[in-house]
């Protein structure tokens, strides 16, 4: 396939659900162009619930609307999904348990553009992760983006799916399915350092884990693109005889993979856990390549970090 | 009428059956919307079957004001939707009477509310998926005026607005009072009429405790070309006399002495 952008790549999947199943809308709050969904409201102009600037309302008319027997996907920026609309995901989808798909774009810092803070979104998986109930997807690009919005499809539960800023490049095979509770092995190594990763930042762990083969250094490295429910044991299985863990996300450090991969081995299998993440401060404006440098998570930050428990 | 009005006042009293018992909820916010909720449910238009609570071919209703949840059990418990054994397990653990509406756990709830705003909003959705399925069903709301304080419900009646949605009815149970005190010295939400207008809404105004402006209300709505908005007004803790206009009765639980002269007034004795 031509390579899409990480955000058009949820509009290819929609465009393939919403022509297969009439139940599947989308629902917008002024969010269409976040997507580059114009051919969607062209093609299916009744299947787009625009609300105007009202991510609140959004989400409950996402919520409404599966609760009468629609398939809603509503799409914005991950900090708006996460945060204004907060509590309505919480109380009026999950809590009822509805079959509402969330998309968050812009997330991570890294995704963020040259927006700034306001459209940054790295609180989002922590928050998400303490409503019951909610399943969290964090595909790491264009091809993984578009199969994990057809695979939200496929089960009947709340799902919250991260994507990036539209700018993030091709890693994977384009045949490469995703599949929900799924781990990824993305470099096998006989090494006693296993890293796990999610989302676009997959780009600099595979730099990083690259250059350190290349030295003779080798680290496993698995993706975890099932945030919520965590693949324990998978998870586990991965960890097992390794000495030590490390976790790069782009996220705070606080709440995100790194938190419940923690909070699973601190009462499975305790080991220590290196984190490369968001520390605890907000960042700026700048390129993706600028910011994971001097926020001290690009492909180089990782690899001195790992340098460090190897 | 005369029925409906004695069905009226037995919600009321279930209410209070409910709130003795467990010794907590809001038996003002209850009675003031009583009315209408018995015109919908007893006097023709929501069309539930109790034996299919769940079928899509159904009216929705949704009590944005979600603390009045014990009058819509109440009028679940009498259409037979809800089994009458569970009146009293209003709030108690393991009970599918929670102390607002969840849709998940209570037959014929059809949206989590009392997180105020957010019902309307869930309502403006399933009156999406209704036209999109070419549905001939209404999507009925009661709003409370205080609720109105929330900046989704203006996103919502916006919304309501630009797309006309005709199958959508919204009450507002315009009773004056909220939890702190007057909508005037609170909430400060002043004119509602030139609001709605402002919104595109069609908007008839109402004595809400008089079935017959009810009934004529809902007839207009259905006629119009517009969406409708029907601001009822109404009186805080209808039907016993120290309850109306008292605004301690939002949240409190009636005396031994004062439930029995409550019951009796609710007979009509």
């Amino acid at each position: 396939m031509a390579e899409i952008t990480t955000r058009r790549a949820v509009s290819e999947g929609l465009l393939k659900l919403m022509e297969s199943d009439e139940r599947v809308v989308l629902v917008s709050s002024d969010s269409v162009g976040v997507i580059k969904a114009q051919d969607i409201v062209e093609r299916y102009p009744d299947r787009v619930i625009e609300v105007g600037i009202a991510e609140q309302l959004a989400v409950d008319t996402a919520a409404g609307l599966a609760a009468a027997g629609m398939k809603p996907f509503y799409v914005t920026y991950a900090v708006f999904a996460s945060m204004r609309a907060c509590e309505q995901v919480r109380s009026m989808v999950a809590y009822p348990h509805l079959n509402v798909k969330i998309i968050g774009a812009n997330g991570g810092m890294g995704s963020g553009e040259r927006e700034g803070v306001s459209h940054q979104c790295f609180e989002d998986i922590g928050i998400f992760r303490t409503f019951a109930g909610m399943t969290i997807l964090s595909p790491s690009d264009a091809s993984q983006v578009e199969k994990a919005i057809i695979a939200a499809s496929e089960i009947d539960d709340p799902v919250y799916i991260r994507t990036g800023s539209g700018k993030e490049i091709a890693l994977w095979d384009d045949e490469e399915p995703f599949e929900i509770g799924k781990t990824i092995v993305r470099k096998e190594a006989d090494s006693d350092v296993v890293l796990f990763s999610h989302g676009f930042i997959m780009r600099e762990v595979m730099k990083a884990a690259g250059e350190l083969e290349n030295e003779g250094k080798s680290v496993k490295v698995v993706e975890v693109p099932t945030i919520k429910p965590l693949p324990q044991e998978a998870i586990l299985q991965h960890v097992e005889g390794a000495a030590n863990v490390a976790v790069v996300e782009d996220h705070s450090v606080y709440g995100g993979l790194s938190s419940a991969i923690s909070e699973l081995l601190s009462r499975t299998d305790p080991k220590k856990i290196t984190t490369v993440a968001l520390q605890d401060t907000f960042p700026e404006s700048g390129s993706a390549a600028e910011l994971f440098s001097k926020y001290k998570m690009d492909s180089k930050a990782i690899k001195e970090k790992l340098l460090t428990i190897m | 009428m005369e029925n409906l009005q004695k069905i009226a006042n037995g919600l009321r009293a279930d209410v209070l059956d409910m709130v003795v018992e467990i010794k907590d909820g809001h038996p003002g916010p209850a009675f003031s919307a009583a009315d209408i909720i018995t015109a919908l449910y007893f006097g023709g238009h929501i069309h539930i079957d109790p034996e299919n609570p769940d079928s899509p071919d159904r009216d929705r209703f949704v009590l944005s004001k979600g603390h009045a949840c014990p009058l819509l059990y109440a009028a679940l418990i009498r259409k037979g939707v809800i089994d009458k054994k569970h009146k009293l397990t209003l709030r108690k653990i393991d009970s599918i009477l929670q102390g607002h509406p969840d849709m998940i756990k209570t037959p014929g709830v059809d949206a989590n509310s009392g997180s105020l705003g957010n019902g309307l909003a869930m309502a403006y959705g399933m009156a999406n998926a209704l036209k999109l399925q070419k549905s001939s069903r209404y999507v009925y709301v009661i709003c409370g005026d205080g609720e109105l304080g929330e900046g989704i419900t203006w996103e919502t009646f916006i919304n309501i607005g630009k797309s006309q949605m005709k199958n959508m009815i919204v009450f507002i149970d315009n009773n004056r009072w909220q939890s702190g005190g007057s909508i005037t010295d609170v909430g400060g939400i002043g004119s509602l009429k030139e609001k709605f207008e402002a919104c595109s809404l069609q908007v008839i105004e109402i004595d809400g405790h008089n079935f017959t402006q009810i009934f004529e209300a809902v007839a207009a709505a259905k006629e119009s070309n517009k969406a409708t908005v029907v601001i009822a007004h109404t009186i805080k803790g209808k039907g016993v006399d120290f309850m109306e206009e008292d605004n301690s009765w939002h949240k409190r639980v009636p005396t031994a002495q004062q439930y029995e002269s409550a019951l009796r007034q609710l007979r009509g004795e």
